[in-house]
């Protein structure tokens, strides 16, 4: 189980960046699920319904989050105090690029490293930790699904192999995202802090951090991001 | 005065300061007292209302299966309360080992001690308040919270920002 970040940053280094990529951000793995507000649906946990063709073979023990949660009956950011739930993905519709790293961080479950490089922004697990992947069955093609394909084709010469390696269950470009933030969340006094990755297309994924430092910290990555837009 | 930050014997502020004319002003009567030790409250304001609610109290040992739920309920009310601690061990990936897997976490039942329609609100701003030297620190924040007879709650934090925060969401901006 890969959990250690300093492993994930040598893994990455060598099975996963490109040529002149570097890693600059990795979150992972977490406890607890992903909520989502995508096109005014809103619940807990977030659920890639089959959008990603590999997930984590294990089945984490995990609580579920709160009723008032999981059925979207809360106000504004009340979500935060659920303690079950570590990232929010906010979306006017399925198709934006937030959801696409969701269904990422579902399909890890407990495997799931939300990474970023210079390059692209991910959502990547130990190829070792991935369930068997089926063969893709034969639709239409276009959008998710043909690129589902292309994904479990090569993931499955991956997760046979002996050596370690990083699969990657969603990527995009960084020219998606549009900026960072860091944000005080929550009803209580004492603020709850997320990180925040805005994209181009208006989605939205926050992201519970351990403090205003930690939060902050996601800041700065924007300005390491390759000049490709 | 001690120098040790560990030997440091003093209070943490009070999380609320309730304050009025006299024991008989409306604050001043619903605020807890030291009967309620083991009470949690929470205070609460709303677009309509201010109120203090009480966490219903975990029934006696013995009631049967009622018991599992009672007991969820009172952890999470933890959780909620020292939630900083939580954060932390989410990181650390020991998160909520209490709870039980695949069930929902339980949310603890409350009751309305006691309420003030939002027209009783004279006023909410924020104001600054000198503990006494038994707290450390001494000078702190807060959101003050004034009904029309002059008796009120200061909702204290050591951060002048948590305080503008909490004003930003009495009058909906945050």
């Amino acid at each position: 189980m890969l959990k250690d970040p300093l492993k994930l940053e040598k893994l990455a280094a060598r099975t996963w960046c490109r040529q002149g990529e570097a890693l600059l951000m990795r979150i992972g793995p977490r406890w607890g699920h992903v909520a989502f507000d995508i096109g005014g649906r809103r619940g807990a946990p977030h659920e890639h319904g089959g959008r990603i063709p590999l997930r984590s073979a294990r089945v984490p023990e995990w609580s579920l989050p709160t009723e008032t949660v999981a059925t979207g009956r809360y106000h504004g950011d009340e979500w935060v105090h659920d303690p079950s739930i570590w990232a929010w993905v906010h979306a006017p519709n399925p198709a934006a690029a937030a959801v696409g790293c969701a269904d990422g961080l579902a399909a890890g479950g407990a495997d799931a490293w939300l990474v970023l490089s210079n390059h692209r922004i991910a959502v990547v697990m130990a190829a070792s930790a991935a369930q068997e992947p089926e063969p893709a069955a034969e639709q239409e093609s276009g959008g998710w699904l043909s690129r589902a394909k292309s994904i479990t084709k090569g993931a499955q010469a991956l997760v046979r192999s002996e050596e370690e390696s990083l699969l990657t269950l969603w990527e995009a470009p960084s020219s998606v995202i549009h900026r960072f933030g860091a944000l005080p969340m929550g009803r209580d006094v004492e603020p709850v802090w997320f990180g925040q990755i805005a994209f181009q297309d208006g989605s939205t994924l926050l992201i519970r951090m351990d403090g205003k430092v930690a939060a902050e910290s996601v800041v700065p990555a924007g300005s390491s991001l390759a000049p490709a837009r | 005065m001690n120098s040790s930050a560990d030997h440091d014997s003093r209070l943490p502020p009070p999380k609320v300061v309730c304050f009025g004319p006299g024991p008989q002003s409306q604050v001043m009567r619903l605020r807890p007292s030291t009967e309620d030790i083991d009470v949690r409250f929470t205070w609460v304001l709303t677009s309509h209302r201010l109120a203090l609610l009480a966490e219903v109290p975990e029934p006696a040992a013995g009631e049967g299966a009622s018991g599992s739920f009672w007991q969820k309920a009172r952890k999470f009310g933890a959780g909620v309360r020292d939630f900083s601690c939580d954060v932390v061990d989410v990181l650390q990936d020991k998160k909520l080992a209490a709870y039980p897997p695949n069930e929902p976490i339980p949310v603890a039942p409350v009751t309305t001690r006691g309420e003030f329609p939002v027209q009783q609100v004279r006023s909410i701003g924020r104001a600054t308040r000198k503990l006494p030297g038994s707290h450390a620190p001494r000078k702190v924040f807060a959101l003050r919270i004034e009904l029309a007879d002059g008796s009120g709650l200061d909702v204290i934090s050591a951060a002048e920002e948590n305080a503008a925060r909490l004003e930003a969401m009495a009058f909906g901006r945050q």
